[in-house]
């Protein structure tokens, strides 16, 4: 029973797997719950930053601005700063411009786009200018394009973390569990065992094997039935 | 027929070790040396608005769409260095254009585990010589690799953004 449940599986996901384009499987997310039992998914911390009366919020490696994500792919935050064209926000490998609703304007990466070597450490404001600190290095900009080296300013205000409501916080639960998850991966992980634990790759396997024998055995019974039927004809 | 066999195992061998993943990074300054010998001109922005961030959106299926790119232009060659999640991870993608043409294309940066293949020479020179058809679709086929299918998808995006880009400032 348990040999047929697995190859049925195998040849169910399988079949809808090949559907993915027709049924959109790797654009729509499979519901919260669904990939917590999966993937065995604990709690994610979330850690906010109120300034000027805004939340902002990194979970998971998502940026949040109050429930809405904005961004994927930051790590965490140094330093946030309201700015003429919208915020600023600091994380060790990036400066993050975004417009005043949270549309992503820039990301200057260390190395690439921002003349520093070194993580990023935080920001401060002299005028309309900012200065991005890392590690012994200062470097000024009145445009966020183009960089001058600076003088040290010594010692960076920390961001303060912030407590939200329960209410964001559930929001922010909800949408940062199933941003990274679609159908097709959940459909892919069940058909390939991964969601069983170590043995479930294993077991697929077996069942695939069990398949091709149950084919090639199939055939081989079908062909000798059909000798046995040739030789009675010719009596 | 032995002799025969063997030889076969051998170049398989030979074929599978050097089709492995093994990524070395670039730095941009390199790259752009290498596109513009010693005279790099000065990094330029253009700004992404309006019907230009439309096309662009669509082309990529919805990718997140930054307002303001970099690019280095001395008039004939272009160089854009742009970026896109492949599974999870960003991958940061180098490209030289002329005449709205792909020229030539670079991982600079490959964070996934896997599907790192795209970074491979043999990959990245499918690009070469890549347009855009009027449906902003690149002209030509580009193979997939195997294991790599969200980073072949990603490679593609960031060629329809280089190549409408291109098209944009060439105007």
């Amino acid at each position: 029973m348990a040999c047929a449940f697995f190859t049925i599986l195998l040849a169910v996901t399988g079949l809808v797997l090949l559907r993915t384009d027709t049924w959109d499987l790797d654009q729509t997310r499979p519901p919260l719950a669904l990939v917590r039992f999966f993937y065995e998914i604990p709690e994610p911390k979330i850690e906010s930053y109120q300034v000027e009366g805004s939340f902002w919020s990194v979970c998971e490696e998502n940026l949040f601005l109050e429930e809405a994500q904005i961004l994927k792919n930051v790590s965490s935050l140094k330093s946030i700063l309201k700015m003429n064209f919208g915020w600023a926000l600091v994380s060790p490998e990036e400066l993050i411009m975004l417009d005043p609703n949270g549309a992503l304007i820039d990301r200057m990466k260390v190395g690439i786009d921002l003349p520093h070597q070194n993580e990023l450490l935080g920001a401060y404001l002299k005028g309309e200018s900012l200065i991005l600190q890392s590690v012994n290095e200062f470097y000024i900009s009145d445009d966020l394009f183009t960089w001058n080296k600076h003088e040290s300013l010594g010692e960076q205000k920390l961001l303060k973390a912030t407590k939200i409501s329960s209410a964001l916080e559930s929001q922010i639960l909800e949408n940062v569990s199933i941003i990274d998850i679609s159908w097709e991966r959940l459909v892919l992980d069940v058909h390939s065992g991964r969601v069983m634990g170590r043995l479930g790759p294993w077991i697929m396997e077996l069942s695939a094997w069990g398949l091709i024998a149950l084919t090639c055995t199939g055939c081989m019974l079908q062909f000798q039935r059909s000798r046995l039927k040739r030789r009675r004809r010719r009596r | 027929m032995k002799a025969h066999f063997i030889v076969k195992t051998i170049l398989c061998l030979l074929l599978w070790s050097s089709a492995g993943f093994s990524f070395e990074e670039i730095s941009i300054d390199s790259y752009l040396k290498g596109v513009f010998g010693k005279s790099v001109p000065v990094p330029k922005a253009v700004w992404i608005m309006g019907d230009l961030k439309e096309t662009i959106k669509q082309a990529t299926n919805g990718s997140t769409v930054k307002l303001r790119e970099k690019y280095w232009s001395d008039g004939d060659n272009l160089v854009l260095v742009l970026e896109q999640i492949g599974k999870t991870e960003l991958i940061t993608t180098a490209w030289h254009l002329k005449d709205n043409k792909v020229v030539n294309t670079k991982v600079l940066m490959y964070r996934e585990s896997r599907g790192g293949e795209v970074a491979n020479s043999f990959f990245t020179k499918l690009f070469k010589g890549l347009g855009l058809s009027n449906d902003h679709d690149l002209d030509s086929h580009v193979d997939g690799i195997s294991g790599a299918t969200l980073s072949v998808r990603a490679m593609k995006k960031m060629a329809k953004q280089a190549l409408l880009l291109s098209e944009h400032l060439n105007k």
